[in-house]
């Protein structure tokens, strides 16, 4: 799922990324909006009300609206920094770090929300902002290894897509299309995910609270084992393979070798005889 | 190259830490704002009849049909308290205590009873002296109920 990156990757990586973290973001803004009142997967809401902090002359609203922003750009450039300024021989891990950083932000909400959490306007901003920044971070890390194809935090320009690749295929030729067609069921895939994780977030949320975000967490380490060793099992036990059938080959040289020498000393021996 | 990345990168965080500190050390302010006694000044609709000009005023027989579920109707003057202790009360000396919590950037009011249950309320406008509460009722042709509050203490 994270291991290719750009026009390498398949239609299958594309949907099992889409799929995984359209439900991760689904999951996370609905409990994000039960526990917070607040969104957190997506900006365009927090745009608005930045406009109208401003105008309302509202300074310190506008200062935490832009900081919210501020982070989830944060998020989103340090996944791509880390992805563009990877080198082939690390790519999984520099691919994992914004995974990683974001089952920590999760991790964090989790252990303070349970602990910690007193329901202030204080905290619960920074609960939003630590959210905001992890989904920046998914969102980055998505667009950025899959070319820009999959973007799963926010359904706007997924919903305009979706709606253009479908009035598309009311045409033969671009039914014939396979680019089309793939690119269609990805979205559909994304859009059916974000809405089943928001329901299964909110049908578990008033019961588990904020250990939703372990559960998310595990999952996220699931997919990053799965990963791991899709990409180093096969590594090792090719090396494996590899150095049993380079000392095989070794040995026959040394055999031939061995033997040219015998049969060499043999046929010099022959002739001094003779 | 790497050294400069680094130090680019410890520059960015520190920034971005320092505004944030700065940022949610002053984002109390609604919480602060809020502290004190109100006293209720007038229940009204949000949508007015056809023909209308003026809110139609909520009487308190109506308040108590439309806001059954909640305890707000019974009382006029809230005091709210620094260690988010609430008190509801009227002159006639009966009072209900609660939790109270601002959300979303002190955008939503929630008011948490001893039994558990939680209220919310949409909190329209917070000024020096006016706080402005909406709610929504279950008379939907009539919409969203507007409390406003002057503050007495």
């Amino acid at each position: 799922m994270l291991r290719r990156f750009s026009n390498s990757r398949s239609f299958q990586d594309n949907l099992r990324l889409g799929i995984f973290t359209a439900l991760v973001a689904g999951m996370v803004n609905v409990a994000s909006l039960v526990l917070f009142y607040s969104f957190t997967s997506n900006l365009t809401g927090h745009y608005a009300i930045l406009a109208q902090e401003i105008s309302d002359g509202k300074w310190f609203q506008v200062l935490v609206v832009f900081f919210w922003i501020l982070l989830f750009f944060a998020g989103s450039f340090l996944s791509n920094n880390l992805i563009i300024n990877s080198t082939k021989k690390n790519t999984f891990v520099s691919h994992s770090i914004p995974m990683i950083l974001e089952i920590l932000c999760f991790i964090f909400v989790g252990i303070y929300g349970q602990f910690f959490y007193a329901e202030t306007l204080t905290q619960t901003e920074i609960l939003v902002a630590v959210l905001l920044f992890s989904m920046g971070l998914q969102n980055g890390l998505t667009a950025s290894i899959s070319n820009f194809q999959i973007k799963t935090t926010h359904l706007t320009g997924l919903t305009t897509d979706l709606a253009i690749h479908v009035s598309m295929l009311t045409k033969k030729k671009f039914r014939q299309n396979r680019q089309v067609v793939e690119k269609t069921k990805v979205l559909f895939a994304i859009m059916l995910s974000y809405v089943g994780g928001g329901v299964l977030s909110g049908l578990i949320i008033h019961y588990v609270e904020f250990q939703v975000f372990y559960a998310i967490s595990i999952a996220m380490l699931g997919v990053l084992t799965y990963d791991f060793v899709k990409t180093y099992v096969p590594f090792f036990v090719n090396k494996k393979k590899h150095d049993n059938r380079l000392k095989m080959n070794l040995e026959k040289i040394q055999d031939t070798i061995k033997n040219s020498s015998k049969k060499g000393s043999a046929l010099s021996e022959g002739n001094s005889r003779a | 190259m790497k050294r400069k990345m680094i130090i680019s990168s410890v520059i960015a965080l520190i920034t971005l830490s320092s505004f944030g500190y700065y940022v949610f050390s002053h984002a109390y302010y609604p919480e602060r704002a809020i502290l004190g006694e109100w006293k209720e000044v007038s229940w009204v609709y949000d949508r007015n009849d056809q023909g209308q000009k003026v809110k139609q005023e909520i009487n308190s027989e109506e308040r108590v049909d439309i806001a059954n579920h909640l305890v707000i109707h019974k009382f006029e003057n809230w005091t709210f308290r620094k260690d988010y202790s609430i008190k509801l009360h009227e002159r006639s000396g009966s009072e209900h205590q609660a939790k109270w919590r601002l959300k979303d950037r002190g955008r939503i009011l929630t008011l948490i009873n001893k039994d558990g249950t939680h209220e919310a309320y949409s909190v329209s406008s917070l000024k020096k002296d006016e706080l402005v509460l909406h709610f929504d009722t279950d008379v939907h042709a009539r919409g969203i109920v507007k409390i406003t509050l002057k503050k007495i203490k």
